[in-house]
């Protein structure tokens, strides 16, 4: 039992991960209408950026953390104003390749200066009693960070005229528009929370995993099924859905077998699709 | 439609250029029909897709299931059952073919983007479920499956030489026929067409199918030639936007893109990149940005549009 | 919305940019191609190996292992160790300059078949030497039949390249997968485990070499409490290895490649896993494990199939000439490669030609021999694994602490470890420390 509960709860840490790299997805693709497939490009990003801050700087990964979001935040926002706003309007399948193509070009120039040498940074590192249980220190501060990241998140999109604004342009455009919304405005400012939650993701991710250029891909699965999971656009979900995610992966790997754990991503996008054949987000 | 691909001229050209092409084998060095062999089996790929996709609007993002159940059918019973290869291909296919009857009946309900990423997600299903415990005795698993069909390199070549052409003349005679037109009616707006009375479902579900046997039968032949398969290689999303890419840069929706940006794309591949090997993949990257943001409507559109080609009516 | 568009990146801006780009790549790819200076006709070798992609890491290294010996050639006409007895009559592989055509394969068997083609038909180059890996090289291995060109493979020991498929062209360099890791039962069965824990990668190679070392354990009266292959994807390896732990085995074996290796030992510390012994595939043997690891290396034990302070004729200067070239490190990659060279060019001098391919052929059927990497011997033809190498034996490695010890030339402490052979008994150069002392004792 108290395996089980300590798996449970491993589930729940690494979920929060998870759960963090599906809101930055599911804010740009609810809000902006752009299915980001480069979005695992900036965790691996962020991952880079905490490394090169820990082993040239000798800073503080968790520093890092802090210091990805402005930076990518405004990188996010430039990409978006620059290239990808004349996309709102195109068909989706423009979009797919447009960051398909962001995403390659990206890993590759990676690869090119930092070659694929893999990296990690060890810091935090091994585990801490907890009543009998054991818990690694850097998912138990992650899942710490992921969960203030989170709640900032959604008191900005409650409160503040900004988030307001930009739940506005997330449920009708146009009524926004003519209500005096600068909507282009606030498309480039979710690109941008969306880079940078994802490069925050990615400094947090770089205290857990190795880190190397090609890093990106094996969470976009994972994000595409937690936005699937939790409705478009739909930050709560995204939340919830992340946490499911993680927990199925501890517990199915654990009583079951990795591979069938591997496969919960693309079950659950499969069979929501089925039952919901028109999509998830409710307007 | 006569006007479509330009009349009896073009046709001439056609049939000197595939006279010229069944002769390849008795003068070419083996890495130009190499590189032939790649061409059309591409050209397949992205005549299937824009068959499917470029005709009703569904961004198919599952390619590469087809190319890789087909091609696990064909290997496992050449590696496994010694099955004759050219026995081996139509059973892959037409086992893919099959199945995507089924498929389309359950995903094609659902619309626009949330289709691709239901097809995106079947390749990885599926994909992570050939390595599974449960089918690992029959599919070999995360090992592979190397095997040699003992087929030379001019029988392949003349076989999807064949298929090439094949699959050109069924896409130019769909576009030119009603059932083309009923696919385009869904293209443009899906409940009209139903309204005017066309049978949606059934029609999408036949391009579907369609499009998996064409393109199933060249992944059969794609992994002949490469002697080995394995779940990432079977199944990687390379497979799926190569020929969109390809596609795009042709032109989508149109008879002779997907053959044109094939060819293109691997000669200037060929030619330009060889050298380039570090950085290739951030130029097709850049390329791509480059495609969706200025040349929308494909390459070859855009020269017509400005003059370069000869304008030819758009379907 | 005017404004917005003059802000935009406009299509000249964009083209500018790729041109440069591009002309900058261009002589980045011309710089990492070998050419040398030509007086008589040069001897051309091509190369179609992985530079992008999944295994680009592995076949970067391997390249420069090829380059490196090309370059000692060029200079001297002999490599090092036991072909230097042969003598060195000056620049050059038989009087003849050694020239490199390298293409990227992108870690793609498909592309792989195409670029062995050009190189033979198009190139018209007289060697090839191997590319990285069993996927791709299996792919290939036809093509040397077909153009009874003979392919000298350093990085590929899955048994399906070889086993019954009477090989005549394609001969190996790694020691065969079945003996990896076997020091780990061996060491353990003596102080006396009872039970083990197999978690590797589901692909060719780990498969391959984790399957038959289970069969061992269980012969050994080892009880196997887990032999799980985790998918190729994984990302996090926490819930693997908490699954392992849970069982608390006495010995925790498998892995895979470079990142499995990093990520398992990271897994481990985070779950508080302490068996009596790790051991991994790939990965503990190169120095990236350390440096990225620090000390939570210490006491890991892995697969090695060469080590820079190993006794073979010549690896002293292999080495230096390597740092030399490289400023870095050589990886059993580089060695791997480097040793390729060696045989063929032990092959073709005591052909001493190199037009004469059934000769050379023939040659790297029969010749026993012991390059910097190790010893080389192939099954014969006729045998029905014929080209399968069988000579070379496989040590096992662990990280141990630094100091208070002496160090061997070339072996040097990476965060105050470093590695040690420690089975088996004959070429050991500590004793191995059993059980596991616990994380960062």
């Amino acid at each position: 039992m108290t395996n089980f509960i300590e798996i449970l709860i491993r589930g729940v840490m690494l979920g929060s991960l998870y759960a963090l790299v599906g809101m930055g997805l599911t804010l740009v693709w609810g809000v902006v209408g752009i299915v980001n497939i480069a979005h695992g490009e900036f965790v691996m990003l962020g991952a880079y950026l905490a490394f090169w801050s820990f082993s040239l700087l000798h800073l503080n990964p968790l520093l890092s953390v802090v210091l990805a979001i402005p930076v990518f935040f405004f990188a996010g926002t430039m990409i978006h104003k620059r290239i990808t706003e004349r996309l709102t309007k195109a068909p989706e399948l423009s979009a797919l390749i447009l960051t398909f193509g962001m995403s390659i070009l990206i890993w590759n120039l990676a690869q090119f200066f930092w070659t694929n040498t893999y990296r990690s940074v060890p810091y935090l590192t091994g585990s801490f009693p907890f009543f009998g249980l054991v818990f690694a220190k850097s998912k138990t501060v992650s899942f710490f960070l992921a969960i203030g990241i989170t709640a900032a998140l959604f008191a900005f999109l409650k409160y503040s005229r900004l988030g307001k604004g930009i739940r506005a342009t997330s449920q009708n455009p146009e009524v926004a528009l003519v209500c005096g919304i600068n909507t282009i405005k606030m498309r480039a400012v979710t690109f941008g929370m969306g880079i940078g939650l994802a490069g925050a993701a990615g400094a947090i991710v770089s205290l857990q995993w190795v880190i190397f250029p090609q890093m990106g891909a094996s969470y976009v699965s994972k994000a595409f099924a937690i936005v699937v999971l939790g409705g478009l656009g739909n930050i709560q979900g995204a939340l919830a859905g992340g946490l499911i995610i993680g927990v199925l992966e501890s517990l199915v790997t654990q009583y079951w077998s990795a591979k069938m754990a591997q496969i919960i991503p693309s079950m659950t996008i499969l069979l929501i699709l089925l039952l919901r054949p028109t999509g998830l987000f409710k307007r | 439609m006569k006007d479509l691909i330009g009349g009896h001229k073009t046709w001439l050209g056609i049939a000197i250029l595939m006279a010229f092409l069944t002769l390849i084998p008795f003068f070419a060095t083996d890495y130009w029909m190499t590189l032939l062999v790649l061409i059309l089996i591409f050209t397949v790929y992205a005549s299937g897709w824009n068959l499917f996709s470029g005709l009703t609007g569904y961004t198919n993002f599952g390619l590469a299931w087809f190319i890789g159940v087909s091609g696990y059918v064909s290997s496992l019973l050449i590696a496994d059952h010694k099955f004759f290869w050219l026995f081996a291909w139509p059973i892959g296919a037409l086992f893919v073919g099959i199945v995507s009857i089924g498929v389309g009946y359950i995903l094609l309900r659902i619309k626009g983007v949330y289709f691709a990423i239901s097809m995106v997600a079947l390749t990885e299903g599926t994909r992570e479920l050939i390595g599974t415990e449960y089918l690992e005795p029959i599919t070999h698993g995360g090992k592979g499956v190397p095997f040699v069909a003992g087929i030379s390199l001019s029988a392949l070549y003349w076989s999807v030489l064949l298929l090439a052409f094949i699959t050109v003349i069924i896409c130019y005679k769909i576009t030119s026929s009603k059932f083309g037109l009923r696919l385009m009616a869904i293209r443009e707006d899906e409940q009209a067409a139903e309204t005017m009375g066309i049978h949606t479902t059934r029609d999408k579900i036949i391009a579907f199918a369609l499009s998996a046997f064409l393109t199933g039968l060249a992944g059969a032949i794609h992994f002949t030639y490469q002697n080995y398969i394995d779940p990432s290689f079977g199944f990687t999303i390379h497979l799926t936007l190569t020929p969109i890419v390809m596609t795009l840069f042709g032109g989508v929706g149109t008879v002779f893109g997907p053959a044109i940006g094939a060819t293109l794309f691997t000669f200037i591949h060929e030619i330009l990149w060889a050298e380039l090997t570090i950085l290739y993949m951030a130029i097709f990257g850049a390329i791509l940005i480059a495609l969706i943001l200025f040349f929308p409507q494909g390459l070859l559109g855009w020269m017509k549009e400005r003059g370069i080609l000869p304008r030819i009516r758009k379907i | 919305m005017k404004k917005e568009d003059k802000k935009g990146l406009s299509r000249r801006d964009f083209l500018k940019g790729t041109v440069i780009g591009t002309a900058a790549l261009g002589m980045g790819g011309f710089a990492g191609k070998t050419v040398f200076a030509q007086a008589k006709a040069p001897i051309k070798i091509g190369v179609a190996i992985s530079l992008t992609g999944a295994w680009a890491r592995e076949g970067e290294l391997e390249a420069g292992g090829y380059k490196l010996w090309g370059k000692v050639i060029n200079e001297r006409g002999c490599t090092f160790g036991e072909v230097e007895k042969l003598g060195c009559p000056g620049p050059g592989l038989l009087g003849r300059q050694v020239e490199f055509v390298v293409y990227d394969d992108k870690s793609d068997p498909s592309e792989a078949i195409k670029l062995i083609r050009k190189l033979v038909v198009s190139d018209k180059v007289d060697l090839i030497l191997g590319p990285y890996g069993s996927a791709v090289s299996n792919a290939i291995a036809p093509l040397a039949e077909d153009y009874k060109i003979p392919i000298i493979t350093p990085l590929a020991n899955a048994p399906v390249i070889w086993e019954g498929k009477k090989r005549e062209w394609f001969v190996g360099v790694l020691p065969a997968a079945w003996r990896n890791l076997f020091g780990c039962l061996q060491i353990g069965k003596e102080k006396g485990v009872k039970t083990a824990a197999f978690i590797y990668s589901d692909t060719a190679f780990p498969i391959g070499a984790t399957r038959p070392l289970v069969a061992r354990a269980k012969e050994m009266g080892i009880q196997v409490v887990l032999d799980e292959a985790y998918p190729k994807e994984t990302a996090d390896w926490e819930p693997m290895m908490s699954k392992a732990w849970s069982q608390k085995p006495d010995l925790i074996i498998g892995g895979g490649y470079l990142p499995d290796s990093i990520g398992l030992v990271k897994a481990a510390k985070a779950v508080n896993a302490t068996p009596k012994m790790f051991g991994f595939l790939v990965g503990p043997a190169i120095s990236d494990f350390a440096k990225s690891l620090k000390g939570d290396a210490t006491y890991v034990t892995g697969e090695t199939f060469w080590e820079p302070f190993v006794k073979t004729p010549g690896n002293l200067d292999f080495y230096s000439a390597y740092l030399k070239e490289y400023k870095s490190e050589p990886s059993y990659h580089a060695a791997a490669g480097f040793a390729a060279g060696q045989i063929l060019e032990r092959a073709a001098k005591e052909v001493n030609n190199i037009e004469d391919k059934k000769a050379l052929r023939d040659k790297l059927y029969s010749i026993k021999t012991t390059t910097i990497f190790g010893e080389y011997e192939v099954n014969p033809l006729g045998h029905p694994d014929s080209g399968w190498q069988v000579g070379k034996a496989t040590n096992l490695i662990q990280w141990q602490k630094a100091e208070g010890k002496r160090l061997l030339p070339n072996q040097v402490a990476i965060e105050g470890m470093v590695k040690q052979i420690v089975f088996p008994s004959g070429v050991k150069t500590a004793d191995v420390i059993f059980p596991f002392p616990g994380w960062g004792k």
